[in-house]
């Protein structure tokens, strides 16, 4: 189906000079010797070129000062062109080279170069450009973080949680929006309410409007855009309306022909070839031979491999055990507030955002308490946006801050999950290195509270095994200031917390049931082990706020069933360690694993597998407890009838203990 | 690469969770042959040849002296003699079974399971289990037979299947450790009471503790054919194993008992009950000692006293007294006891006649020291009191002559000049605090050990293999 011509381009009054011809003709060279290589089979995977549009990124590169951060996103070709000029670590990326910016393991859409990042979701770029930004304001620079969407973004919710909070908190944010009037094949005419320009001003947000038909006049308009962003600390807006030549990606252009055509007509490149002949066909052959060179030296360079990626999982073997002493005695929401304290005060740069975590409320569970008081700024409420929450985060931890992000109810996760899954734990690897992303998320899940089905659940599973990512889950049995402590001195990588609701007001404790004692091992993040003498008859693996539960039952199973059971509470669920699990199992040849969330695909399907491929054989008989397979109802009695607690875990463990 | 094969240190003991090496037999980097001895290594029981269980060259790196874990490396061998720089790589041979370490090849996959248990770090000393913690039927089970729970002490978590074992065996297999004797008769004396003609009589009823005590005296009367055997000893020997002794076990009632206990063992007649033209022999030696200190009768029983050493006897006594004074007891029967010591010296009662107690067989009794007409020297009657259904007068006439030569011996001990040890000083028996004494064939040899607090002790052949 063909889209009619809605609107031709404006009269052009190109004003382009020999050298603005030179920066935008690489990039249009560039990009269609990508076509070609495509074509050659060369390449991997699809590209999107920005041939029409390459004087956008021209235009802000202009303006751009060192320390100014890019985010762009999967049409990000021209965009890194005109900020790094990086043509050779450009085409081997795109080659899959080890000589690539990103030494080929980010591609088309992920490169990563000096301040430059870009990344293919829709949407998602923009808290984290937000991030950056605010990164900019506290580290008191006078830079500026741009970041680049299409007309196309402006569906994303995403994009209006930045606007809000970059107006309110007066960032230093600049978007660039490239109006080229189609999202992907659809015409901004069926999805497009009301302007552009409107939506931003709504947010208090200034605007400006520019084309790349007249590349002179952009130029002059981003930068004036981009010095009021940077010197009044407000967030910029720059239309600039352009238009796509070639297809979104490849093969999927059924724009009409005619419209196609009047834009080729008014291409201020080829303008510029038709009045200017000589200088352009110099120009355009030095551009050639940059580019062929490139080629030539990608095609040469190796594909790039396989490294080992250092997944932070604890050394396996052998399980080294000690007695667990802790002195601490306090509830474990004080002793999680003061680990942030301590840390607060010996490092600057940890930074907390999330919903009411502001003295004198402190957050819905008083986690955070007055350490906004004690640390001015540094503990900041933010709007109810957890994907703002957590992509700002991701880019305070691109920018050199170790941000805190509380997620209100861990059900609420869910509405981070693009920033924790397609970025948070992306960038270390696909940028090859060149980042860390040392990010907190912390959040309460769990239930047994009466808060039924949307504020109860155990939904970290969904979060859990993401590569690059570590997951941990307190208890009672062991500081939780130790495991902020650790995290604060090493976090090299995002880290999920689960803390679980009910244990926020349980003391921590070594007082573990009469007959059994109480270690742990000697990983960063303790797996906790309470051991009778002798062999036990089955495991019980769990980990945060089921242990209380299982500590009772284990007493129950004593006193009134004659089994001793052994219970190994990781707090380290991902990367997980199954050594110990395994060290127990193979005693007890019995393992029952409780957890509060959904077993299905979950940690313990995950762990049972583990422990089979790693020690085949040791586990005999192996029995899960989880949630129901509904959603957890309202009713207090009836919630707390079937969610796993003692009287479940009792009968799971007389079940799994009747086999012989 | 050459090819290093480590070598694990056999679990020998099982309560053992380290080794002490002793000697090496083989210089590191020498050639040693299969079976040749390597090391020479010491467990807390004994010391024992380790073999080489390949051919090959010997690397080592521990020094004589060290205490390596049961099952981690206690040399490389290779074929080689050049030392091989990985010695950490996990090249680890199986776990050794039966004593003998088996080698096998790495083998990644199949060894997989293996390698936990040998790298499987030994538990770490300093955790401490403390008091026992009994389930509900253990407990009830304790209840039942009387025990002491104390008995379980740093054993856990304790469930029924632990103190069936203590008291010997599965409930399908062994009679009750007290069966209580059917009789058609009321629990009290056999015949009918006769008042004393034209004499009025006022009617008390006796204590519910009276009227229990009875019933359990009763039952052992009825069921015995009670005869009695009675000893004069010196009281020096006692005085002298009191002072000598001291604050460990300076109690003459423990140190009797203490020996009756070892004694018993080799007249299991004596600790035992008739039942139906049957002996009934108990295997463990469980003493009750009759107190009476003005609150009644009771019997607390000193558990499995033939295996503790007199410093434990002695402060289970002390303990047991507190507790009958504080009217703590818990235990409140005669029953669960497999003998019973009754010491009425303190009363200055030199000679009596003691009552067989339900489900046993002979009671020992004490009398107080007295001085027979023309001696200077004290004596004090052993007095015991036995069913002649199972053992006959001249038994019970050498178990107490020989208790009585044990409890002389400690003069004996006492009054001999100090051996030539070693350190210096007088060479005791770690556990029962005998001397070395020349006239005891039992006692030529105190065998060097380690001690549960891991310092250096000497055990006598008695405490070290029991009375044989």
């Amino acid at each position: 189906m063909s889209t009619e011509i809605h609107e031709l381009p404006p009269a052009l009054d190109h004003g382009v000079s020999a050298d603005l011809y030179r920066q935008a003709i690489l990039i249009r060279k560039v990009e269609q010797r990508l076509l070609s290589l495509f074509a050659e089979g060369k390449l991997f995977g699809t590209v999107h070129t920005c041939i029409g549009q390459e004087f956008t990124g021209v235009a802000v590169a202009e303006a751009l000062r060192p320390g100014d951060l890019i985010f762009s996103n999967h049409r990000c070709h021209g965009h890194f062109l005109a900020r790094t000029g990086d043509t050779d670590g450009l085409m081997a990326e795109l080659m899959g080279r080890q000589t690539g910016v990103c030494g080929g393991r980010g591609g088309s859409q992920h490169l990563c170069k000096d301040g430059f990042f870009s990344n293919g979701i829709q949407g998602g770029i923009v808290p984290v450009a937000a991030g950056l930004a605010f990164a900019q304001k506290l580290h008191k620079r006078q830079n500026v973080s741009v970041v680049f969407i299409g007309d196309g973004t402006l569906g994303q919710g995403a994009v209006y949680e930045a606007l809000n909070v970059a107006s309110k908190w007066d960032l230093p944010l600049v978007i660039v929006c490239e109006n080229n009037r189609y999202s992907q094949s659809t015409s901004q005419h069926q999805t497009l309410a009301g302007n552009i320009r409107d939506r931003f001003e709504a947010f208090g947000i200034r605007t400006w409007q520019g084309d790349t038909w007249h590349p002179a006049d952009l130029i002059l308009t981003a930068a004036e855009a981009i010095n009021y962003a940077r010197d009044e600390s407000r967030p910029a807006f720059i239309q600039m309306d352009t238009y796509r030549l070639m297809a979104h990606s490849k093969g999927d252009d059924d724009r009409a022909a005619d419209e196609l055509k009047a834009f080729w007509a008014k291409d201020p490149l080829q303008v510029f070839e038709t009045e200017q002949p000589e200088s352009a066909t110099a120009i355009g052959a030095e551009v050639s031979r940059v580019v062929e060179a490139a080629v030539a030296k990608a095609d040469k360079a190796p594909f790039s491999c396989a490294v080992d990626v250092d997944e932070n999982c604890p050394d396996c073997k052998p399980v080294h055990w000690a007695p667990t002493q802790n002195d601490e005695t306090d509830r474990i929401v004080n002793r999680i507030h003061a680990g942030f304290q301590r840390n607060m005060r010996r490092d600057p740069r940890i930074v907390m955002i999330g919903e009411d975590i502001e003295g004198p409320y402190g957050g819905a569970f008083k986690v955070t308490k007055n350490l906004s008081l004690e640390f001015p700024g540094r503990v900041r409420n933010m709007q109810i946006a957890e994907g703002l929450i957590v992509g700002m985060g991701n880019g305070l931890a691109l920018n050199g801050y170790l941000p805190v992000c509380e997620i209100m109810f861990g059900d609420f996760l869910a509405l981070a999950g693009d920033q924790l899954i397609n970025h948070a734990s992306k960038f270390r690897y696909m940028y090859n290195e060149q980042v860390t992303v040392p990010l907190i998320v912390r959040t309460p899940m769990g239930g047994k509270r009466g808060y039924a089905a949307t504020h109860s659940q155990s939904i970290e599973k969904h979060f859990m095994g993401m590569p690059g990512t570590i997951m941990l889950a307190i208890h009672h049995r062991y500081d939780p200031a130790l495991v902020y402590d650790e995290l604060f001195q090493s976090l090299d990588r995002p880290a999920i917390v689960i803390e679980n609701k009910l244990l926020y007001g349980t003391r921590i404790s070594d007082k573990v049931p009469t007959g059994f004692v109480l270690e742990h091992t000697r990983d960063r993040f303790p797996t906790t082990r309470i051991r009778p003498e002798g062999r036990a008859d089955l495991t019980i693996l769990c980990y945060g706020g089921m242990l209380p539960d299982v500590e009772k039952s284990l007493e129950a199973l004593f006193e009134e069933h004659e089994i001793i059971a052994e219970v190994i509470c990781p707090i380290q669920l991902y990367p997980l360690n199954p050594w110990p699990i395994i060290e127990s199992v193979k005693a007890s040849g019995k393992l029952l694993v409780v957890e509060e969330g959904l077993s299905f695909a979950g940690f313990s399907a995950e762990t049972i597998a583990q422990i089979h491929e790693s020690a085949p054989g040791v586990l005999k008989y192996v029995k899960r407890l989880a949630s129901p397979r509904h959603p957890i109802p309202a009713c207090g009695p009836l919630e707390k009838a079937v969610l796993p607690g003692v009287d479940l875990i009792l009968a799971a463990a007389l079940e799994l203990t009747r086999h012989e | 690469m050459s090819e290093s094969t480590p070598i694990l240190i056999p679990q020998e003991i099982v309560n053992d969770e380290t080794v002490t090496i002793l000697q090496w037999k083989i210089p590191t980097g020498a050639r040693v042959e299969a079976g040749q001895v390597l090391a020479e290594l010491e467990t807390s029981k004994t010391a024992f040849d380790f073999p080489a269980p390949m051919a090959g060259y010997v690397h080592y790196t521990l020094a004589v002296g060290a205490e390596p874990a049961i099952g981690s490396v206690l040399c490389h061998i290779s074929d080689s003699a050049e030392r091989p720089g990985g010695h950490d790589a996990p090249k680890i041979a199986a776990a050794p079974t039966n004593g003998h370490a088996k080698i096998h090849k790495e083998a990644a996959v199949e060894t997989a399971i293996d390698v936990i248990s040998i790298d499987h770090p030994a538990p770490d000393r300093t955790v401490e289990f403390g008091a026992a913690r009994f389930s509900k039927k253990a407990a009830a089970l304790v209840a039942q037979h009387n025990l002491d729970p104390a008995l379980f002490d740093k054993r856990g978590l304790v469930r029924e299947h632990d103190v069936q074992r203590l008291i010997g065996g599965p409930p399908a297999d062994i009679a009750p450790l007290a069966p209580i004797v059917q009789t058609t008769a009321p629990a009290r004396s056999v015949a009918a009471p006769v008042a004393a003609a034209g004499v009025p009589v006022r009617d008390e009823v006796l204590s519910r503790a009276k009227r229990t005590e009875i019933k359990y005296l009763a039952s052992g009367t009825a069921n015995s054919l009670t005869s009695i055997v009675s000893v004069s000893v010196p009281t020096r020997g006692l005085r002298a194993a009191v002072e000598t002794l001291g604050p460990v076990g300076g109690n003459a009632t423990a140190v009797i008992l203490f020996e009756s206990a070892r004694l018993l063992k080799k007249y299991p007649l004596f600790n035992a009950y008739y039942d139906d033209g049957h002996a009934k022999l108990y295997e463990q030696v469980n003493i009750g000692l009759a107190v009476d200190a003005g609150k009644g009768l009771k019997v607390p029983v000193i558990r499995q006293a033939d295996v503790k050493s007199i410093a434990q006897v002695s402060d289970e006594i002390g303990e047991t007294v507190q507790a009958y004074l504080s009217d703590t007891l818990s235990v409140e029967s005669l029953a669960g006891g497999t003998f019973t010591l009754t010491d009425l010296s303190g009363e200055g009662i030199t000679y009596f006649h003691p009552l067989i107690n339900r489900g046993q067989a002979a009671i020992l009794g004490v009398g107080a020291e007295h001085f027979p007409p023309g001696s200077k020297e004290g004596v004090f009657n052993l007095i015991l009191a036995f069913d002649h259904q199972l053992a006959d007068g001249r038994m019970a006439g050498k178990f107490l002559g020989e208790l009585s030569d044990r409890l002389t011996a400690y003069e004996r001990a006492a009054g001999s000049p100090a051996p030539p040890a070693h350190s210096g000083a007088a060479l005791r028996c770690s556990n029962c605090r005998r001397t070395i004494s020349p006239t005891d064939k039992h006692n030529r040899f105190l065998v060097p050990v380690i001690l549960p607090d891991g310092s250096d002790g000497r055990l006598c052949l008695i405490c070290f293999d029991g009375w044989m």
